[in-house]
């Protein structure tokens, strides 16, 4: 992996010390943990009485209770439980557009997102979309000790899905950070996502030149993915009708979001190097200060 | 057709096929990466249609580009396109001898000269005129540029009186004058001398042959106890002819004289007159040419010296006085020129004065010749040494040699400073015989005669018109004037002492200084104007010469360059409306 990959998450990890992860309720869910979850655990705060059913652990029999009453009654206890946080990075070529900050605006985010987890004592995998969907080597320490990331892959998000489905933990959040760039209704890509997590975050990250190009005159534009070509003459009239179409590709990822429960947010590469503020995550309750 | 000025300027159309270039350059697909061409796809450039419009927005900017950078670099190179010049100039070279004021029965050759350089510029459109006086020297008239409404009046100057004309050089000062589109017309009163080799010059000729008598030598050389008057009279006709000459001594004394001359033949009298008269006129009846009709000498002015003798030789000392006596240039004046003769070896010159030293020898040597004599020195003018014997001594003269003996200067001369000069002789008059030959008092003369020509006034009382007159000042004298016959004083420069002048016309011209005056005349004696038999009128050269209209060649770089000024301005107007578009 690039030096300047594991800085730019560096650079994350240290952006990130201010945050902590906004865990929703319904990721309190699991094995034993720091968090106390909804369901009976194991754990030692009482939660309430029930009789006894057969089959139920005798060492739960409220034996107080059957003195007094000759009813076998048992205690409940609140569950520890542990959230998880799934980072799906999406490392195919477009995130690295040449001439942007856009990987660097990636791998800040994800850097970030690793540490407000730690300091929200949530558990954190990485995985990348990258002809498949494949665990990051040591995607669940440190992002400044990730490995083997590279933005040179071609497959876009639902075509990954069909290469190697992912293994994420139900009931954790997961997060998608991604350009969102690729053709195609995104509901079926976004139920995959969504189906067993606590919540879904769609994070969208565009370069400035994706939101609103500088080049004008007759340019003969190539798909950093595909290398596919399309010439055209960009003019005032042009960009504003690249404009258009942007925002209805972002109207169908908000409204997709919707139909399957998830929180999305669009952010540019350039603010978000230069000033390391994550607002628009905050807005959409992902992060929360620490 | 117009032509460049400055042809390698076009080297700036060479960023036609640059603006070409750009142009190409510009309109090539740029590539730009994006992350995605889903944004992109809907701006495609469809191949059928929207190209086409593509390719008509361009060229206008292109081709209004190039339209300017052509007009730019045609407007570099400064083309000029040839138009007919606004000046016709003539030069017009007028004869100003005196045979054009010889009259005929249409009037003088002169009044028929200024008509028909009238008629002449009038056809060659004449819008500028200079005019050369052809006399004894070519002069340029002070004249307007612009043709004059009145050319008599502006001819006023040409006179026609000189002894002689100058057409030659005339018309090639007039050929300089002209420059390269200029006509010359030759006013004149005779054929020209060969065919004419340049066709911008135009001969005009307005004489008649007319028989005329006039004066062609006059002079007056002094005499012991009279002076003496030589005439010669020419009758250019073609008959014989009798003429009264009236002859004028100071207007006291009037006589006349008759002479029979042949056709084509000249009479030549000698008339006395006496050594006291200070003008001596003579006239002929009037003929078609009156400025040979007359002349007037003047006396010959007195050349005394006044001999201061400083001799102890007593038979060197009679020797010369009876030389200098025989001379008769001796005055006992004081106030002529002094010349000093001596024998002492170690005696000074007086300044302003002329000596004469007489190194007489111990121990002479005789010498019998060959003798050799500097024939340039005035001092040897006329000496024959034949048969003569030189007692000369071996001493070494001073000055420039005149006589000589082998290696031994026998005598010499040199100028001294303070105006002196001084004449030595190696010379024993005991063992000489030159003193006995007619050659000692030339010898005198000559010295004498040119100390006293060294004195204040005139060299020569009497000159021809046209040749040089020198007239010796006072020593010191300033503010010299000359005022020509009939004609006011004018300042004129002396050089050395001496005032040299050509007078032109005939009369008496007057040389004045605050303290003293003096006149030289000037007499007409021109044989060639006299014989006006030969000429005639008539007309050569071309009418309408190829150079009838020279050319000026009037820039229309200004047109060029406010034309591409506009180009660039439309250019401006369509590439605003095409960035707005």
């Amino acid at each position: 992996m690039r030096d300047e990959y594991r800085r730019h998450l560096s650079d994350g990890e240290v952006a990130g010390s201010r945050y902590a992860l906004a865990v929703p309720r319904e990721a309190l869910r699991g094995a034993l943990g720091y968090w106390t979850g909804h369901a009976a655990g194991s754990s030692v705060d009482f939660k309430d009485y029930r009789e006894y059913q057969p089959g139920d652990d005798l060492r739960a029999i409220d034996w107080n209770v059957y003195a007094r009453s000759d009813k076998l009654i048992i205690k409940m206890f609140r569950e520890e439980v542990n959230p998880h946080l799934d980072l799906i990075i999406d490392c195919s070529a477009s995130m690295a557009l040449e001439g942007t900050d856009k990987v660097r605006a990636l791998l800040m985010t994800a850097g970030t997102l690793t540490m407000a987890a730690a300091n929200a004592r949530c558990s954190h995998k990485a995985w990348m979309v990258a002809d498949g969907i494949h665990a990051v080597p040591n995607g669940t320490g440190m992002a400044s000790l990730w490995s083997r990331l590279s933005f040179d892959h071609a497959s876009p998000l639902p075509q990954a899905f069909d290469k190697s489905p992912a293994l994420w933990r139900k009931n954790g959040l997961r997060v998608l950070v991604s350009d969102l760039l690729w053709p195609g209704d995104p509901t079926e890509s976004l139920r995959i996502l969504a189906n067993g997590a606590a919540a879904l975050f769609v994070v969208q990250l565009l370069a400035r030149e994706d939101v609103a190009p500088s080049c004008t005159g007759n340019v003969r534009a190539v798909d950093a993915e595909t290398n596919g070509i399309v010439e055209v003459f960009f003019d005032a009239l042009a960009a504003k009708s690249y404009a258009d179409v942007l925002e209805r590709h972002q109207a169908n990822w908000q409204r997709a979001c919707r139909q399957v429960g998830a929180q999305m947010t669009t952010m540019v590469a350039e603010p978000l190097v230069a000033s390391a503020s994550f607002d628009a995550l905050e807005h959409i309750r992902l992060l929360e200060p620490a | 057709m117009p032509l460049l000025a400055y042809p390698l300027a076009l080297l700036g159309l060479a960023a036609v096929p640059a603006a070409l270039a750009i142009y190409l350059l510009q309109n090539r697909f740029r590539r730009h990466t994006v992350s995605s061409i889903v944004l992109w796809q809907h701006l495609a450039v469809p191949k059928s249609g929207g190209v086409r419009v593509q390719r008509l927005r361009l060229p206008l900017l292109f081709f209004l580009e190039i339209l300017a950078l052509a007009l730019l670099a045609l407007a570099a190179g400064d083309p000029r396109m040839p138009r007919p010049s606004a000046e016709r100039l003539v030069v017009a070279v007028l004869d100003d001898s005196a045979s054009m004021s010889a009259t005929s029965a249409r009037g003088s050759a002169r009044n028929r000269a200024i008509a028909a350089l009238d008629s002449e510029l009038s056809r060659a459109r004449a819008s500028a005129l200079k005019c050369i006086l052809a006399g004894t020297r070519p002069v340029v008239l002070d004249m307007p540029g612009p043709v004059p409404s009145s050319i008599k009046a502006a001819l006023e100057p040409w006179q026609c009186r000189a002894p002689s004309d100058s057409l030659h050089s005339s018309i090639a000062m007039a050929l300089e004058l002209a420059g390269a589109h200029g006509q010359i017309v030759v006013v004149t009163d005779h054929p020209p001398p060969g065919p004419l080799d340049n066709e911008r010059v135009r001969w005009v000729a307005c004489g008649d042959a007319v028989h005329n008598i006039g004066i062609v030598e006059a002079s007056r050389t002094p005499g012991v106890e009279v002076d003496r008057c030589f005439l010669g009279v020419a009758n250019f006709g073609i008959e014989p002819a009798r003429v009264t000459l009236a002859i004028n001594h100071d207007g006291k004394v009037k006589e006349s004289r008759s002479l029979d001359i042949a056709p084509g033949q000249t009479a030549r009298i000698v008339v006395p007159t006496a050594k006291t008269t200070e003008k001596f006129d003579v006239s002929l009846p009037a003929d078609p040419l009156a400025i040979d009709n007359a002349v007037c000498l003047l006396r010959p002015p007195t050349r005394r010296v006044k001999i201061d003798y400083a001799l102890s030789n007593k038979q060197l000392d009679a020797a010369v006085r009876d030389a200098i006596k025989a001379t008769g240039l001796a005055s006992p004046l004081p106030a002529m020129p002094r010349v000093t003769i001596t024998d002492d070896p170690a005696s000074l010159p007086v300044p302003g004065s002329w000596m004469i030293r007489f190194i007489v020898p111990p121990k002479p040597t005789l010498h019998a010749g060959p003798f050799a004599v500097d024939d340039d020195n005035p001092f040897a003018s006329g000496i024959g040494l034949d048969d003569v014997t030189w007692a000369a001594g071996t001493n070494v003269l001073l000055g420039t040699p005149v006589i000589t003996s082998g290696s031994v200067l026998l005598m010499t001369e040199r100028s001294m400073p303070g105006g002196c000069r001084e004449i030595q002789f190696n010379f024993s008059p005991e063992l000489s015989s030159v003193t006995r030959t007619p050659a000692w008092p030339v010898l005198f003369w000559n010295i004498l005669r040119c100390r006293g020509i060294e004195g204040p006034g005139p060299r020569e009382a009497n000159v021809r018109a046209g040749t040089d007159a020198s007239v010796n000042l006072p020593q010191g004298a300033k503010d010299v004037t000359i005022a020509a016959p009939g004609g006011k004083p004018v300042p004129v420069a002396a050089r050395k002492g001496t005032v040299v002048f050509t007078p032109n016309l005939p009369g008496i011209y007057t040389i004045s200084t605050p303290d003293a005056s003096y006149s030289v005349g000037s007499q007409f004696l021109s044989s060639g104007e006299s014989d006006v038999r030969t000429r005639l009128s008539g007309e050569w050269g071309e009418k309408n010469p190829a150079t009838k209209m020279p050319l000026a060649f009037a820039s229309i770089a200004w047109m060029l360059a406010a034309a591409a000024l506009v180009v660039l301005v439309v250019h401006l107007h369509a590439a605003s409306r095409g960035g707005g578009a």
